[in-house]
């Protein structure tokens, strides 16, 4: 049999050869006949620039600029023409504003949603495609993705006068407004610090060495929501500065900076550090970062042989921009040097210079073979081990920082490993309400909900204490759960338990063509039994996978003694 | 509409970026988005083309357009042919092969097939998606890790 690589190349001839390349002509077809930068006339437009330039020559000055916060940015137009270009001068440059962009009422919007509506092309530019979260989170540093990107990039370009900038965060959901933020860079500026990262390399920072001019631009669809809505700017307003580690910035709502990266000798200097504090097999907590949680591996191999020495095996990347992260290998020799433990690191950056080591949740090998991690929730009490490939950073991850969650899963293919500390029963319809009960009680409720499909209970010992295992789906006649609000379209399912996260309840359901496989158990706690679920949830085709992928997790569980 | 001679330059440019395009769009969307993907991302490139000039990767913002069009139209994940039988002419291929690829993450997908399916060096595909070259190594180590565990195939140095 051919190896992979050798298999892939051909796949990828056989690709190419499918899909032929996009000709000229077939580009063509799919531009519609239209000038691409115009906007239609609106009268009121044409007095509100009269106005602006009438007050803007009588007084003059930059200084009454910032007056113009709260008032509509004007815009530049030619009475005579049948559509209007927006002047590419920045004339405002205020970037705290409310109002309506490019239009300047609602009543306006209305109209030109009409006319857009009729087929009028020339709003085409204010027309996105349905906003998505992946949009935006995807490409962070696409200038706008497709939610409303044309009119935000116009208004930057247009209003502001900016050339050269990044999106750095977006977010909203569907018939929501959509917050776009975005970083002014340097014009033609390259970005010394971080002239290795492709991302940041060419854009300098505007206010000072480190930090950005960021302004958030909201974007609504005021008249229609969805598809062939027209999208205008509502409010622009200018971040302010955070001292937060750069690591865990929401670039939502703080200035947009950079830190000084760390140079490599400060990198290796660092990591002897740790690495040294784990030889000794004290210390090495002081460099993790805040709350990381049980690092496997820390002090001694799996089999609790100490270390006896380390080795920095390389850099793999970094510093990334703007917060200097860098990912480094390390290898540590276990006692008699008969076992070597290779881990992968984030090292993060403090806004003050200090280095901070990121364990990660995994990536670890020990002579080659990838190792199981162990992970608990409820202070504890309740542990299991994580097997590859679930352990994976991406697949794994606590929902919330809730303690009393733990949620792991094979992204892609959307299988999911689900432990619930406390589970509550849903009550009525589509779960409005839940309410406390032991593990019979749980499995009594699973097993009477007639949108549930459920097969019969079978007894087993999970982690040493008796569990009930279900099988379950919806049933065919069941309706599935609309979401929390009318922009969730792909509802919740079916709840199955119910979990309390910051004082809300949160259903877990399985929906049309998922499966699910749920364990209840009663585990000893502190003040008495307290009911734990396991939940393996997956597509149809590959549940049979994931519950052979899940077996060795179901059988590491491990419930301490209060 | 563009002059003649910027058609006559954008027609170059179609030449020489479309079908590094397209590879990547089909590695990111599967077959037919992505190549539905790709002229849509030429057709806002042809009327755009004066802006698209100033970049300076303009076949990675393009790859950021058609993505982002693209990726409404898949609900699920990207569908990628499969092959019934292998010809005559050329290896074998797992027949799970396809259907492995449709289940790595998105980044993994890309830069798998990018540089062992299509034979890009690691630094074209950080340049094209935007990325430093460190983390294109990382996903395709993942993905064809993931790819091996999937199709049960034994390491190969």
């Amino acid at each position: 049999m051919p190896d992979l690589q050798t298999q892939l190349r051909f796949y990828a001839d056989t690709l190419d050869e499918l899909y032929s390349d996009v000709g000229f002509d077939e580009i063509l077809e799919r531009i519609p006949p239209r000038s691409p930068r115009r906007v239609p006339v609106r009268r009121g437009v044409v007095v509100a620039l009269a106005v602006a330039i009438v007050i803007l020559t009588f007084i003059g000055g930059v200084a009454l600029l910032n007056l113009f916060s709260g008032s509509e940015p004007p815009v530049v137009t030619q009475p005579d023409s049948p559509a209007t270009t927006i002047s590419p001068a920045p004339i405002n440059p205020s970037l705290n504003w409310q109002g309506y962009w490019p239009q300047n009422s609602l009543e306006e919007i209305e109209l030109d949603q009409q006319r857009a509506d009729d087929g009028d092309r020339s709003f085409d530019w204010q027309i996105g495609l349905e906003p998505t979260n992946e949009a935006v989170g995807v490409a962070p540093t696409d200038p706008g993705g497709e939610v409303g990107a044309e009119t935000a990039v116009r208004y930057l370009e247009e209003v502001l006068g900016w050339t050269d900038y990044r999106m750095v965060a977006g977010g909203g959901s569907e018939g929501e407004p959509w917050d776009l933020v975005f970083v002014q860079c340097e014009p033609d500026t390259p970005n010394p610090m971080y002239i290795s990262d492709p991302a940041g390399a060419d854009c300098a920072p505007t206010l000072d060495q480190l930090h950005y001019r960021t302004a958030k631009l909201r974007l609504e669809q005021p008249i229609r929501q969805g598809a062939g809505g027209l999208w205008v700017v509502t409010s622009v307003s200018q971040l302010a500065d955070s001292a937060e580690p750069l690591y865990v910035a929401d670039w939502h709502s703080r200035q947009y900076e950079q830190v000084v990266p760390a140079t490599e000798e400060e990198l290796r200097d660092f990591v002897e550090g740790v690495s040294e504090a784990r030889v000794a097999g004290t210390g090495a907590e002081q460099y993790l970062m805040p709350l990381t949680p049980g690092a496997s591996l820390l002090y001694t191999t799996s089999s609790g042989l100490p270390y006896e020495s380390f080795e920095l095996v390389r850099v793999d990347w970094g510093p990334t921009w703007p917060d200097g992260t860098y990912r480094v290998i390390v290898r540590m020799l276990g006692a008699g040097g008969g076992v070597v433990v290779e881990q992968a690191f984030l090292i993060h950056q403090e806004q003050d210079g200090e280095l901070r080591l990121d364990y990660g949740l995994g990536e670890g090998t020990e002579n080659g073979e990838p190792v199981a991690l162990t992970y608990g929730i409820l202070a504890g009490e309740i542990t299991w081990r994580v097997p590859d490939p679930w352990f994976s950073p991406w697949m794994l991850g606590v929902v919330d920082g809730d303690e009393s969650i733990v949620v792991g899963g094979v992204e892609a293919a959307e299988v999911y490993f689900v432990v619930l500390g406390d589970p509550w029963i849903p009550e009525g319809q589509c779960a409005p309400t839940a309410r406390r009960g032991s593990a019979d009680e749980l499995v009594a409720a699973i097993v009477s909900d007639p949108d549930l499909d459920v097969s019969a209970s079978t007894d087993v010992i999970v982690g040493g204490v008796q569990a009930v295992r279900l099988d379950l789906a919806p049933s065919t006649s069941a309706e599935m759960c609309p979401g929390s609000d009318e922009s969730d379209s792909a509802g919740i399912g079916m709840p199955v338990v119910s979990v309390m996260q910051q004082g809300d309840e949160h259903p877990w359901s399985v929906t049309d063509g998922d499966r699910m496989r749920i364990y209840l158990l009663d585990v000893p706690g502190p003040d008495g039994l307290r009911p734990v679920a396991i939940m393996i949830r997956a597509p149809d085709e590959v549940f049979g996978e994931a519950l052979t992928a899940a077996e060795p997790m179901i059988g590491s569980f491990v419930f301490e003694s209060p | 509409m563009l002059d003649d001679d910027a058609a006559e330059a954008f027609t170059g440019f179609v030449r020489e970026v479309g079908p590094r395009l397209k590879q990547s769009l089909i590695a990111a969307l599967g077959g037919e988005v992505g190549r539905e993907a790709t002229a849509e991302a030429l057709a806002w490139a042809w009327e755009n083309w004066s802006r698209l000039q100033t970049m300076q990767n303009p076949a990675g913002y393009l790859y950021r357009v058609g993505r982002n069009r693209g990726i409404s139209a898949l609900r699920r994940r990207p569908v990628f042919p499969p092959l019934i039988e292998s010809p005559s002419e050329g290896p074998w291929i797992e027949p799970g092969l396809p259907l492995a690829l449709a289940h790595l993450a998105e980044m993994q997908r890309v830069t798998v097939l990018l540089v062992h399916g299509f034979g890009w060096t690691y630094r074209e595909v950080a340049e094209h998606l935007g990325v430093a070259v460190g983390t294109v190594q990382t996903h395709v180590e993942r993905g064809m890790s993931k790819l091996r565990i999937e199709l049960k195939v034994e390491l190969h140095a």
